[in-house]
C-alpha cells in the first residue's frame, strides 16, 4: 500500500486511489462537490484543491485537484495550506455569486452538501454586487421538484441520470454561467431511477416532490433503517417520519444490495402508509352500516370466540402473505399448525419460487448480489421484464453493460428499458421463451456452436442467467435451470443464476412453509366442503391470488368467520367478518428474505395509530386468548425471531441482524441517550414503548452489529456523511451488517461444483387441489377460433404492486389499464389503437370482464394479449391462460 | 525591410478562385506527397518534421515533431489512428486559417495526407467553424478530386496504405478549438474539454491515438518535405523556423494577413508592412497573438514576433493575430470587450471559469459604466490570478493574459474609472468580521 504525505503526516492508502479518496478514507475534511464514490472524478467543481508538491524539496508546490491527483507512493500534498484554503473558499464564493440565499425555504436546508462545504471552507462574505442569474424551472412530473436557480453545476445529475443509469431525457443545455440541467421540454422524467437525483444533487435543485407536501427538516424526522417492501430485491431504505406519518424514504447504503440507489417505486411508494383508505379500526365489514356502533373490544371478543370454537374442531386455517414479515407469517403458522397454514402465494407462482428456493438451498447455483451482477460479462435474461419487476436489477444490468461492456441477451414478451442496451432481443410468448431457453441449453451442451446466444454464454468469463416469475411459467424456469446446469457441466464451476420475485418476503414465506402447508386452491376446496369454517388472513388480498373471483367470494362468504389482519382495505377485508388493522413496514419491525436469499431486518420508524399493531403481535394475542399462551410466549419481536430460528434452520442467525434487545451504550439505554449512536435509538424502545422520548431523532451509525441510520457527523449533515462511516470510501460501512445470505455463496469456483439439478426433486404441496395442476401454455388454441389468445400479464413498475399504487404520486404515473395486441390480432378483433373497450375474457374454467385501452404492438407475438399485472381490474390473472376475447362495447 | 518570401500563400491570389487539382498540380502540388509516400518512410517524414523545428501555429507553439513522437507506432499499436486539422479559428483577431482553407484547399489536403502518412493515420477530419461553410464546400470538392485521383482512399499512390479524409462543420464555440473539446464535439458530445492524461496522442478521438494540428501548421508540411528541414529553419529571422501568417487588425493603415519570415519585430510589422498607424495616430499597445496574449507596450515595439522571444518577454506568440491599439482607445474598455468574449465562451464545465469570468466582466463593466470602486483593480487582479491557472482547461488562462498585462502596464487607466463609491471590503484576502453588505 502506498504511503502519502498529507499536511506532513504519513497515511497509508489503498492502491489506485486519488488524493481526495485518500483524505476521506482517513476522515480528513477535504471539501468536494462533483466527485461521487460511484461516479468517480471529473474535475469540474475545483473544490477539492490541495497544494501538491513535486517532492520533498519542493517548497512552493502548486494547486491541484485532489480528485484528479493519484495517491501514489510518496505523493506529498497539503490540505491545510493558506493558498489551497483560500482557493477553496473562492470556489464557494464564485458559486455563491448565483446561488440564492433561500436556505430557510429550501427543502435541502439542514442536509445540504453545499451548506456543509460552505461552512467547511470558511466562506462568509460575498463581494459580488451584481444581480443573480435566474432560470425558469420545469415541471418534471409528480416525483421531482425542480429549482434551477440553486444549481451549482456539479454535473452530478446528468452523470447519474444519463451516464450511470442510462436515462435519456435529462440533459445539459446552454453554456457559460447559464448552464441548465433539465429536459428538452417540460414533462415527467422517464427514468425509473429519477428519485436518485434528490440524493446526488448536492443542493436543492432536485428535491422530493412528495416530501414537499408534508415537509419536515431532517433533524425533525424520526428515522430508522428499513427495507423496501415494494419488490423482491430488499433494497435498504431510511424512512423518515414525523407526527405519525411517513414523510419520505431515502437510500440506506448497503454495500452488497442497493449501493447508493433506489428505484422510484421504492422511494415514492411509501405514500400508501399515509393513505386515506387505511384500515385503522377493528371492523365488522360484513355487517353493513353499523361498523361504528361496534366497539373494538366487541369485534375482538367475537373474533376470539369464533376462533376458539373452531380451533377445537380443527376447522381453522390461516393464510399468510409474501408481503408480511417472517414473524407475522410464523405467528399465523403457530396459530393453525404447519398443515393448516397457507403462504398466500398462488400456486403458479409458488411452484416457481419453491423450485428456485429448493435448488438454491441445495447449492445448485450461486445467486449473485446486485454488486456481483455488475461484474458479469454475459447476461441472459429469460422471460423477465426487470425494469418493471425488479428495477434495480435493470440498473445492475446497465452498469454491467456501461462500465464493463457486458453483453446482455433478452428473450421475453417485451424488451423494455433493458432492450435499449441489450445486445439482442427475441420476442415470444412464454411457451416459445421456454423453447428458446432449451435450445440455448442444448447449444451449450453441444459446445455452443450453432446457437448464437449459447456461443456467447459458452465463451463468457462470468455468465449469468436471470429469469423472473411474472409469466408464472414453470417451463421458463426449467429452461433457465437447464442452461444453468449446462453451464455447470461445461465449465465445471458454480454457475450464477438469479430470479426476480414479486414481493418483499416471497422467498422467506416459502422457506418458512417448507412445503408442508396448504395451497391456496386447496384452502378454497376445503372451505367449499366444509373442512374450514374459520379463516384468518394476514396482510393478503386473496382476490389478487385467485383467478375465479366468483368462486372465491362464494367460498369466503360461506365461512363462519373470516378474520383479516391488514393495513389496507382490500376486497378480502371487505368480506371479513372481523377486520383488524395491521402495521405497515415503517410502523413495525420484522425480518424479510429478498430474492437473493438475504435475510434483513427492518426497524420500526413511527408509532402507528391506536389499535394498529403488527400482525405477529395481534396473532400472538389471539393465540393467548384461545388459551394457548404457552405456544406463543413472545414479548418482543426478538422472541418470535428466536422461535423461528429454533424451528427453521434456514433462518439461523436471524436474531443477530440487529442489536440485541438489551443493547446498551456506555451503560445507558440507547433510546434515551442524546448521543446519536445506533440504529436502535431511532426505533421505538420495545421495552418501554410508552416513554415520551422513546423515539429520538436521526441516529448515527452503531458499533459492530448495529444497523446504520441516517449518517450525520459534525460538519457533514448531508447524505455525503456516509463516507465518514466507512473504512474506505465506496467500501462497506464500519460494522457493516448487510444482512445474512442463506443460500450457498461464492461463485468463483472455490466451492466444489455441486451435484447436478435433479428435476424430480421439485416438491409438491402437501395438500394439493385439482386447480393446482399446471396449466399448459403450450396447449394449442382451440382450432379455428381466431378470437382465442394467450392472455399474459406484464408487470408495471408503477401500478402492479399492491401497496405503492395506492399513493397519489405513483398512481399518476401508472399507465391506464391496457390490452396490448399484435396489430393483426387487433384488426381481427375489430379493435383500434388508443380506444377504450369493455371486453369479455372467457377461459375454460372461468370468465371475467375488463375495461381497457387497446394498444397495438408489432413486437408482440400474434397469439398473445397482454394486460398489466396486478391492477384492480386485472388482479385475477394468475398465469398465462388461453381465453376468448369479445369486445362488448366501444366507449365513445 | 525583411525579404518577403511567401510560401504558404504563394498560390493564393485575392479575387481568384482557388486552384483546382490540375491547377495545383501544375504549380508542383502533390509532388511533396509523392516524394513522402514513394521515397520516404513514415519515420523519415517524422524525422524531417522534427528537424525543421516546426512549432504549432494554433497558439501553444508546441513542437510538432515532438508531439508526433507520442503516437504509438508499430504493428501492435491501436487502430484506427486519427489526424485532425483544427480549423475552428475562433481566437479574436485571427483569420489566417480562413485564408489558407479558402485560398488553397488542395494544399491543406496534401498536408493532411503527408501528416497521415507520417503518423500512419487511417482517418482524418478537417474541423471547421460554422462560418467557414464556403471553405467546407471547397474542401469537399477538393477531397472528391483527390479521391478520384487516387490521392485519398484505399491504397494511396499505390502505397498499400489507406487514408480517408472528411471535412466537418462544427456547431461553433470557441471551446471547440481546444483539442479535447474538439474531439468531444466530433464524437457528437458536448464540447467540454477532457482531462489529461490520457493525452490525445495516446487516447483521443473515440479513445484512439489522435493528433490535432492547426491548419497553418499542417500546410507547412508539403514545403518542409519539398525543401528540407534546413531550408525551413532558415526561413525564420530568429531561432524559430518558417514563415508566419500575421493577422493584423486594429488601428493600422492596412490591416490584413501578412505572410512574413517568423521573427519580424512589431515595429517592422506595423510601420513597414501595414503602412503604419492609421491616420498617423500614436501606438499605445498591441496584443501579439490573439485575445489570449499579453499587451505589448511602446517600449516593446522592437521585440521580434516569434515564439522564443515573446516567451522570453513573458508573452506568447499565440496565433499571431496582432491587434493594434492606438492612443485614443480605452484599454479598460477593450479588456471588458475581451472578458465579455471569454465569459461568453466558457463552456460551463468548471467553477472558476464559469462563475469567475462573468464576475470579472461585471467588475469591468462597473468601472466602465461609472460604478467602479476603489480596490476594484486589486480585486480584478486577485480573482484573475485565482481563476486562470486553476481552471480545468486553458480558456481562463488565456483570459488572464490581456487582463493582468493591462493591469500591470496601464494601471492608471483602471484607476481613472474609479468613482467615489466607498470600498465596503476592508481586505480582499480575509473576510471582515462583520458582514455589512451581501449584494442583491
Amino acid at each position: 500500500m502506498p504511503t502519502i504525505l498529507i499536511d506532513g503526516n504519513p497515511y497509508e492508502v489503498a492502491e489506485g486511489r486519488n488524493v481526495l479518496q485518500a483524505a476521506l478514507d482517513h476522515k480528513l475534511d477535504l471539501p468536494y462537490f462533483c466527485w461521487h464514490p460511484a461516479m468517480g472524478s471529473v474535475g469540474a467543481c475545483r473544490l477539492c484543491a490541495v497544494k501538491h508538491y513535486r517532492d520533498e524539496n519542493d517548497e512552493h508546490g502548486r494547486l491541484a485537484m485532489g480528485c484528479m491527483t493519484p495517491a501514489t507512493e510518496g505523493t506529498r500534498v497539503a490540505i491545510d495550506e493558506p493558498e489551497a484554503a483560500q482557493f477553496r473558499r473562492s470556489v464557494i464564493e464564485w458559486l455563491m455569486i448565483n446561488h440564492p440565499h433561500d436556505c430557510p425555504v429550501c427543502d435541502e436546508g439542514g442536509e445540504c452538501h453545499l451548506q456543509d462545504m460552505t461552512v467547511m471552507t470558511g466562506h462568509a462574505h460575498r463581494r459580488y454586487r451584481g444581480r443573480k442569474r435566474t432560470y425558469r424551472n420545469q415541471y418534471l412530473g409528480p416525483l421531482i421538484h425542480h429549482e434551477m436557480n440553486r444549481c451549482i453545476q456539479c454535473y452530478r445529475c446528468v452523470r447519474f441520470y444519463v451516464d450511470h443509469s442510462g436515462g435519456h431525457d435529462l440533459g445539459v443545455f446552454a453554456s457559460r454561467d447559464r448552464v441548465y440541467f433539465g429536459r428538452v421540454e417540460e414533462g415527467a422524467l422517464e427514468s425509473p431511477f429519477s428519485g436518485n437525483l434528490v440524493e446526488v444533487c448536492p443542493t436543492g435543485v432536485f428535491t422530493d416532490k412528495t416530501y414537499r407536501r408534508h415537509y419536515a427538516r431532517k433533524w425533525d424526522l424520526q428515522s430508522a433503517p428499513s427495507i423496501c417492501g415494494h419488490c423482491g430485491l430488499g433494497c435498504n431504505t431510511l424512512v423518515g417520519a414525523r407526527y405519525g406519518s411517513v414523510r419520505r424514504v431515502a437510500n440506506r447504503y448497503n454495500s452488497e444490495v442497493n449501493g447508493y440507489w433506489l428505484c422510484d417505486r421504492g422511494r415514492f411508494g411509501y405514500e400508501h402508509v399515509n393513505a386515506d383508505d387505511r384500515l385503522l379500526k377493528p371492523q365488522t365489514p360484513r355487517r353493513d352500516g353499523d361498523e361504528l356502533s361496534v366497539s373494538a373490544g366487541r369485534v375482538w371478543d367475537e373474533a376470539i370466540a369464533a376462533i376458539r370454537v373452531t380451533a377445537a374442531t380443527g376447522k381453522l386455517a390461516a393464510v399468510g402473505s409474501p408481503r408480511a414479515s417472517l414473524e407475522s407469517n410464523f405467528a399465523l403458522l403457530t396459530l393453525v399448525g404447519a398443515e393448516r397454514f397457507c403462504t398466500g402465494i398462488a400456486e403458479p407462482e409458488r411452484r416457481l419460487v419453491g423450485r428456485f428456493a429448493h435448488a438454491a438451498r441445495a447449492g445448485a447455483f450461486h445467486v449473485p448480489t446486485l454488486q456481483e451482477i455488475e461484474g458479469c460479462d454475459v447476461i441472459l435474461v429469460l422471460g423477465a421484464d426487470l425494469t418493471h419487476e425488479a428495477p434495480l436489477l435493470d440498473l445492475a444490468l446497465f452498469r454491467a453493460h456501461a462500465a464493463a461492456g457486458a453483453a446482455i441477451h433478452l428473450v421475453g414478451l417485451r424488451a423494455g428499458r433493458v432492450g435499449e442496451f441489450a445486445a439482442s432481443f427475441e420476442s415470444g410468448d412464454p411457451g416459445s421463451i421456454a423453447t428458446r431457453g432449451r435450445a440455448v441449453a442444448a447449444g451449450l451442451r453441444a459446445d455452443g456452436g450453432e446457437d448464437p446466444v449459447a456461443a456467447v454464454l459458452a465463451a463468457a468469463h462470468c455468465p449469468l442467467v436471470i429469469t423472473g416469475t411474472q409469466h408464472r411459467d414453470a417451463e421458463v424456469l426449467e429452461a433457465s435451470l437447464a442452461i444453468v446446469e449446462a453451464l455447470r457441466a461445461r465449465n465445471g464451476t458454480h454457475p450464477w443464476f438469479a430470479m426476480s420475485v414479486s414481493e418483499a418476503n416471497t422467498l422467506g414465506v416459502e422457506l418458512l412453509d417448507d412445503r408442508r402447508g396448504m395451497s391456496l386452491a386447496s384452502v378454497i376446496d376445503a372451505i367449499e366442503v366444509g373442512d374450514i369454517s374459520v379463516l384468518v388472513v394476514a396482510e393478503n388480498d386473496l382476490f389478487e391470488r385467485c383467478e375465479d373471483h366468483r368462486r372465491l367470494a362464494d367460498a369466503l362468504q360461506r365461512l363462519d368467520a373470516l378474520v383479516v389482519l391488514d393495513h389496507m382495505v382490500t376486497a378480502t377485508s371487505s368480506l371479513a367478518t372481523h377486520a383488524f388493522p395491521a402495521a405497515t413496514i415503517p410502523e413495525s419491525s420484522g425480518t424479510l428474505v429478498n430474492s437473493e436469499g438475504r435475510i434483513q431486518r427492518f426497524c420500526q420508524v413511527l408509532r402507528p395509530a391506536e389499535d394498529v399493531v403488527p400482525s405477529w403481535s395481534a396473532t400472538r394475542d389471539i393465540i393467548a386468548a384461545i388459551g394457548r399462551a404457552e405456544d406463543a410466549d413472545w414479548q418482543h419481536l426478538e422472541d418470535v425471531t428466536a422461535a423461528i430460528e429454533a424451528s427453521h434452520p434456514a433462518f439461523d442467525g436471524a436474531t443477530k441482524l440487529a442489536p440485541a434487545l438489551g443493547f446498551q451504550l456506555e451503560h445507558q439505554p440507547i433510546s434515551r441517550v442524546g448521543h446519536r449512536y445506533s440504529g436502535r435509538n431511532a426505533t421505538i424502545r420495545p421495552d418501554a414503548p410508552d416513554e415520551p422520548d422513546a423515539l429520538t431523532e436521526v441516529g448515527g451509525l452503531g458499533p459492530d452489529g448495529a444497523l446504520p441510520v441516517a449518517p450525520r457527523t459534525p460538519g457533514w449533515n448531508s447524505n455525503e456523511a456516509i463516507n465518514r462511516f466507512r473504512i474506505e470510501v465506496d467500501g462497506p460501512l464500519r460494522g457493516d451488517n448487510p444482512g445474512l445470505r442463506i443460500f450457498a455463496t461464492n461463485g468463483n469456483g472455490a466451492h466444489p461444483a455441486p451435484s447436478p439439478l435433479d428435476p424430480g426433486r421439485s416438491p409438491a404441496a402437501a395438500t394439493p387441489s385439482a386447480l393446482d395442476t399446471p396449466r399448459s401454455t403450450a396447449a394449442a388454441t382451440p382450432s379455428g377460433d381466431d378470437d382465442t389468445v394467450l392472455v399474459c400479464a406484464a408487470a408495471e413498475i408503477f401500478g402492479s404492486e399492491s401497496m405503492s399504487r395506492r399513493g397519489p404520486a405513483l398512481a399518476e404515473l401508472a399507465p391506464d389499464t391496457y390490452l396490448r395486441l399484435h396489430p393483426k390480432r387487433a384488426e381481427r378483433l375489430g379493435v383500434v389503437e388508443g380506444r377504450a373497450y369493455r371486453l369479455r375474457l372467457i377461459g375454460e374454467t372461468f370468465e371475467t370482464s375488463l375495461e381497457a385501452v387497446v394498444k397495438v404492438d408489432d413486437e408482440l407475438p400474434d397469439n398473445v394479449a397482454v394486460i398489466p399485472a396486478g391492477y384492480a381490474e386485472t388482479r385475477w390473472w394468475q398465469q398465462p391462460t388461453w381465453m376468448r376475447l369479445e369486445s362488448v362495447e366501444v366507449e365513445p | 525591410m525583411a525579404e518577403i518570401t511567401p510560401v504558404l500563400t504563394r498560390h493564393i491570389v485575392e479575387g481568384n478562385p482557388p486552384l483546382d487539382l490540375a491547377g495545383y498540380r501544375a504549380v508542383g502540388g502533390y509532388e511533396s506527397l509523392r516524394v513522402a509516400v514513394e521515397t520516404m518512410s513514415p519515420d523519415e517524414v517524422r524525422e524531417v518534421v522534427k528537424e525543421s523545428n516546426l512549432r504549432g501555429r494554433g497558439g501553444a507553439g508546441f513542437p510538432t515533431g515532438v508531439k508526433w513522437g507520442f503516437v504509438p507506432q508499430g504493428p501492435d499499436s491501436p487502430r484506427p489512428k486519427y489526424i485532425i486539422a483544427n480549423g475552428d479559428e475562433m481566437e479574436p483577431g485571427t483569420f489566417k486559417d480562413r485564408l489558407l482553407i479558402h485560398g488553397n484547399p488542395h494544399q491543406l489536403i496534401e498536408a493532411m495526407i503527408i501528416a497521415a502518412w507520417a503518423l500512419q493515420a487511417d482517418v482524418g477530419y478537417i474541423f471547421l467553424r460554422p462560418e467557414y461553410e464556403a471553405g467546407a464546400h471547397l474542401l469537399e470538392s477538393a477531397i472528391e478530386e483527390a479521391h478520384a485521383a487516387g490521392l485519398l482512399g484505399d491504397n494511396v499512390l499505390e502505397s498499400r496504405w489507406s487514408f480517408e479524409l472528411h471535412a466537418h462543420i462544427s456547431a461553433g464555440r470557441y471551446i471547440c478549438g481546444e483539442e479535447t473539446a474538439l474531439m468531444n464535439a466530433l464524437e457528437g458530445r458536448r464540447p467540454n474539454p477532457r482531462s489529461r492524461p490520457p493525452y490525445p496522442a495516446i487516447a483521443g478521438l473515440w479513445g484512439k491515438p489522435t493528433i490535432v494540428q492547426n491548419i497553418e501548421t499542417l500546410v507547412c508540411l508539403p514545403h518542409i518535405v519539398a525543401n528540407g528541414a534546413g531550408w525551413f529553419r532558415h526561413l525564420g529571422l530568429t531561432e524559430d523556423s518558417g514563415t508566419k501568417l500575421y493577422c493584423v487588425s486594429g488601428m493600422v493603415e492596412h490591416p490584413g494577413n501578412y505572410e512574413l519570415p517568423i521573427g519580424v519585430t512589431l515595429r517592422e510589422l506595423i510601420y513597414e508592412h501595414c503602412g503604419g498607424m492609421r491616420d498617423g495616430r500614436d501606438f499605445k499597445a498591441a496584443l501579439p497573438g490573439g485575445a489570449s496574449t499579453m499587451f505589448m507596450s511602446p517600449d516593446e515595439l522592437d521585440t521580434p514576433l516569434d515564439f522564443t522571444n515573446l516567451e522570453k518577454a513573458g508573452n506568447r506568440l499565440g496565433t499571431a493575430g496582432v491587434i493594434v491599439v492606438d492612443q485614443d482607445t480605452s484599454i479598460v474598455g477593450m479588456v471588458l470587450n475581451l472578458m465579455h468574449f471569454f465569459a461568453q465562451e466558457s463552456c460551463g464545465w468548471c467553477t472558476p471559469c464559469r462563475e469567475g469570468l462573468p464576475w470579472i466582466e461585471d467588475l469591468l463593466r462597473d468601472l466602465v459604466e461609472g460604478r467602479g470602486r476603489k480596490g476594484d483593480s486589486r480585486l480584478l487582479g486577485h480573482e484573475m490570478r485565482m481563476i486562470g491557472p486553476n481552471s480545468f482547461c486553458a480558456l481562463a488562462l488565456g483570459a488572464e493574459g490581456p487582463l493582468l498585462s493591462a493591469l500591470e502596464k496601464f494601471p492608471e487607466e483602471f484607476e481613472a474609472y474609479v468613482t467615489n463609491v466607498p470600498d465596503p471590503t476592508a481586505s480582499i484576502e480575509a473576510a471582515p468580521a462583520t458582514v455589512t453588505e451581501v449584494g442583491s
